[in-house]
């Protein structure tokens, strides 16, 4: 998994497979819970982009992004999103389940 | 003679590499080494030096697709696939082993419960096997603040408790798996545990799964989450910076949550259903000196609205069940609202295996419950007080209770 910032983001996103955006903050637990998780996932999926980032210091970003809860993991093609997970349903039983339908 | 030390140099080389080719990948290593060796001290082929030049896997593949015609190593053949058949894989037979292990106890979550029962259980030396499903520490994994377990620094937080009580149950050794357990069968006397396929055993088990957030169960809640309706203030507080903010509950959680919250928001009202609130004095009092917060009294949210976000809310009075609108601030053009309503016990696992009531399971002042052998702590126990400290309270005293039930099994 890559970390990317507000500054690249845009660019990063814009791709014709899935991108998948873990956003996350260091004062949330459950977020920290899901990141090795991830990372795993992200392993087993080589080819599929995958990108944590820090909403703390890219808030307006996150709200421009129609996000305002974490965890949340956004799946972007082309720069759209086009499903996301939030809270109690960003399990990774479920966004596994979602990659694999999506890709 | 040349070709026997032809094979035994390439059994030496494939017991160091073998595993990462492909080529023997799913074969029992010792029986192709044997199968190797014995055809190899028969199959004079070591006089050619074309062949002795050839990659060791190849001879093999040469050997196994039954080039050599010498007759006797049919029967060779038939052992190679005999060990093949009834040996398996190396990974096979540990797995097999895993499943054989009988764990001493096995712990349902990781809260303070859990992790407390842990820490006794591996200091008794009790083979011990902790499960969680999502977060380590619970629900005070996500409490900003915690200040009402006895010992905590001043201004400790939950997450920082928790990283204690989890280290100091790793310590003494017992195991923590993140994994969703999705069956139990507490019927015989060797508890099982599911993870999926995965099953695991146990003399004993201590179920402190906990409680899980309540919903309020408005319209529009479920719509709205992650999009305004929120149920961790330390997650999501950040978003609504100078925003006004609602939090709905009254007990402890939801006001030491709205004076985290008023920390961030330029205002918070908390929305109770009765006229005074559950949590305690102290936090009481910090709440109604706070100039940010203020309060709606006898109120639930009936429908939560919004284009995008939350915009608007629809308030019912509980005793003159008049109805309101609360809108969100034109500036802001976003309410956010924090439900902190209470918890709901998360028995769903053991429902119809242990006696309940009202979801919450009873125990015994042993922390027995109603089937031998199974334990029960926390916030899932029907109890008066629900905290930190009852938790690993119960989570201690279920650890001893185990241990004496297991040592007893023994004699």
């Amino acid at each position: 998994m890559i970390e990317i910032n507000k500054d690249n983001f845009e660019e990063k996103i814009q791709s014709e497979t899935i991108a998948v955006v873990d956003f996350w903050s260091p004062s949330c637990v459950p977020c920290k819970e899901l990141m090795p998780k991830m990372e795993e996932l992200s392993s087993r999926y080589e080819h599929i982009s995958f990108y944590s980032l820090d909403v703390s210091k890219a808030r307006r970003l996150a709200i421009a992004q129609k996000i305002r809860s974490i965890p949340c993991v956004v799946f972007y093609r082309d720069g759209e999103q086009v499903k996301s997970f939030t809270g109690h349903d960003a399990t990774i039983d479920a966004i596994e389940a979602a990659l694999n339908e999506y890709i | 003679m040349k070709s026997l030390s032809y094979t035994i140099i390439n059994w030496i080389d494939w017991l160091k590499y073998g595993e990462e080719r492909s080529f023997t990948e799913g074969l029992s290593k010792q029986t192709v080494c044997l199968f190797v060796i014995v055809s190899g001290t028969r199959t004079p082929y070591g006089q050619n030096s074309e062949k002795r030049n050839i990659t060791h896997g190849a001879i093999r593949k040469e050997e196994l697709s039954g080039k050599q015609t010498e007759k006797k190593d049919t029967f060779f053949f038939c052992l190679f696939f005999y060990f093949r058949l009834f040996h398996g894989n190396r990974e096979r037979r540990s797995q097999r082993r895993e499943k054989f292990l009988i764990y001493d106890v096995i712990i349902l979550g990781a809260g303070p419960a859990g992790l407390s029962a842990g820490l006794y259980a591996a200091r008794a030396k009790m083979q011990t096997l902790i499960f969680e499903k999502s977060v380590v520490g619970g629900q005070i994994a996500t409490t900003h603040e915690v200040e009402n377990y006895p010992g905590s620094p001043e201004n400790s937080t939950g997450p920082s408790l928790v990283e204690r009580m989890k280290e100091q149950a790793l310590t003494f050794g017992a195991e923590l798996v993140s994994a969703e357990i999705t069956k139990v069968d507490f019927s015989g006397k060797e508890k099982k545990v599911f993870v999926g396929e995965q099953e695991y055993t146990a003399k004993s088990v201590i179920v402190a799964c906990g409680a899980t957030p309540k919903q309020i169960g408005c319209e529009g809640e479920d719509e709205f989450r992650g999009r305004g309706v929120c149920y961790c203030a330390t997650c999501d507080g950040p978003f609504f910076e100078d925003k006004h903010i609602v939090v709905v509950g009254g007990g402890d959680t939801a006001v030491e949550e709205s004076l985290y919250l008023s920390k961030i928001a330029k205002r918070v009202t908390i929305i109770h259903r009765r006229d005074a609130l559950r949590a305690a004095k102290s936090i009481q009092e910090k709440a109604f000196a706070n100039e940010k917060i203020d309060f709606l009294w006898n109120s639930v949210i009936t429908k939560i609205e919004g284009q995008g976000p939350v915009q608007r809310i629809h308030l019912e009075n509980t005793v003159t069940k008049e109805t309101s609108i609360l809108e969100a601030d034109p500036d802001d053009g976003v309410l956010g609202i924090f439900v902190l309503v209470g918890f709901n016990p998360e028995t769903q696992l053991v429902e119809g295996l242990i006696d309940t009531e009202n979801g919450y399971i009873i125990t015994d002042a042993e922390m027995r419950t109603s089937q031998e052998g199974v334990f029960a702590a926390g916030d899932i126990r029907k109890k008066s007080l629900r905290q930190v400290v009852t938790a690993t309270a119960d989570g201690a005293i279920a650890a001893v209770s185990a241990e004496k039930y297991v040592e007893a099994l023994a004699e």
